[in-house]
């Protein structure tokens, strides 16, 4: 391998310890009171280098909730050729559940709430990527299912909130008032109760005997 | 008044005053950031006094949020009025609470304290958030009963109108300070009810209505 190749892999390494440091301190202290000076101790670089890879605190923060949502925001890439629509809300949900339980997106949920009233710029656009950028993305599946005519035609937007909604109430709203909380063994069950919901309301089979309009 | 209404009445005031001051304190402070000795200050009371009223700290930002909170009188006007029109004003009167009241600063306080007041969160997540979808459960079996709404699983059917209603108000609200409730709020609760009637009501639409044979 080349210098060039070389100095990139080193840079590499560097940023990558980095935004692990920051994740575990900003985990630890939240956003006002971590420090720049502990995270590039404990990267094992100087502060000089810290912001070489991140101009600011602030930019570091908004890496650390990039890489969290990382391959996790985008549902449409889990759709594959199945064709039973609770399966499909099943695998979304998990891959939702995945990010905010495994990736600790509860925590820094929470630290970007502390946040809100001191540092609304940082805060909205964070909240842009965990929040306003799933339900599009959730938006976007359903309506591929009702293109393929797997749910009736209906207002996706508000699909996707009356969805997302249900699983937050079930799962994120009690966990953010409880750090213990983790996801109940009877998740898959509960998923599929709330999207029976759904599913009664916007699926293609009828379920009340009586036609829709 | 005698003596004992005197005493009531002077007793009172100093419970307003200390809720008062205490939720101004909270509200700008945060939960740890307040300090109890400021409060009394500011309710012109000594701690002593404080304490007679309210026995901790956490005591007293429970009194706080409860006052913020939307009160369940309204649940009971139930009966009187269209199911839709009620579940409408339920909603909105809710979601004013939440911002002139500003139920949502005082959950945005609890939120950030989860890490260094954990029980405190767990506490005021048990008072209200699922006392209030108790009672909503128990309305919504209630209307089941009474055959004004159809036979379904109410656990599932309250979360369905109240997350997709936080979606819209309560989630933008927690990471963004200054938010105020949105002008066609009206017409989102309005769309959110007519979605949970269309599958929950008993009401059918005239193209639609015909004879039910054996439900529920």
């Amino acid at each position: 391998m080349g210098l060039d190749n070389y100095r990139r892999s080193v840079s590499e390494a560097k940023q990558a310890s980095i935004l692990k440091a920051g994740r575990e301190i900003f985990l630890r202290d939240g956003f006002s009171r971590a420090s720049v000076a502990d995270i590039a101790r404990s990267a094992d670089v100087s502060t000089a280098t810290l912001y070489k890879h991140f101009s600011s605190k602030e930019d570091l923060f908004s890496a650390v909730v990039r890489n969290a949502a990382k391959d996790l925001g985008d549902y449409a890439s889990l759709l594959t050729t199945e064709t039973n629509v609770e399966e499909i809300f099943v695998t979304v949900t998990r891959a939702y559940l995945t990010m905010q339980f495994e990736r600790k997106s509860n925590e820094l949920m929470r630290i970007l709430i502390a946040e809100a009233s001191r540092n609304p710029k940082l805060v909205r656009e964070a909240a842009e990527y965990m929040v306003e950028r799933r339900l599009k993305s959730l938006q976007a599946v359903l309506e591929t299912l009702i293109e393929r005519g797997l749910l009736r035609p209906h207002d996706a937007a508000l699909g996707a909130r009356l969805a997302s909604g249900m699983i937050k109430e079930l799962f994120v709203w009690p966990a953010l008032f409880d750090p213990d909380f983790t996801i109940p063994a009877d998740a898959d069950e509960q998923i599929r109760a709330a999207m029976a919901v759904y599913i009664a309301r916007y699926g293609v089979q009828p379920h009340t005997g009586r036609t829709p309009d | 008044m005698g003596l004992e209404g005197y005493r009531r009445s002077v007793s009172e005031t100093k419970r307003a005053s200390i809720l008062n001051a205490g939720r101004l304190h909270f509200l700008s402070k945060g939960y740890n950031g307040a300090a109890i000795a400021d409060i009394a200050r500011e309710a012109d009371v000594s701690t002593a006094t404080l304490y007679k009223h309210f026995t901790s700290k956490e005591e007293l930002f429970a009194a706080v949020v409860n006052g913020a909170y939307p009160d369940d009188e309204y649940l009971a006007t139930a009966q009187q009025t269209d199911l839709e029109e009620f579940m409408v004003g339920l909603l909105q009167h809710y979601l004013r609470a939440h911002f002139e009241g500003q139920v949502n600063t005082l959950l945005r306080i609890v939120i950030a304290e989860v890490p260094s007041a954990p029980q405190l969160a767990q506490d005021m997540f048990e008072r209200f958030i699922t006392l209030r979808y108790r009672q909503l459960e128990q309305l919504a079996d209630h209307l089941v009963a009474q055959g004004k709404l159809k036979p379904h699983d109410t656990h599932y059917g309250v979360r369905l109108i109240g997350g997709v209603l936080k979606e819209y108000f309560i989630w933008p609200a927690l990471f963004d300070a200054g938010m105020t409730l949105p002008e066609d709020a009206g017409k989102v609760v309005r769309r959110a009810v007519g979605d949970y009637l269309e599958l929950y009501g008993v009401q059918q639409r005239p193209v639609s209505r015909r004879k039910k044979i054996g439900s529920g």
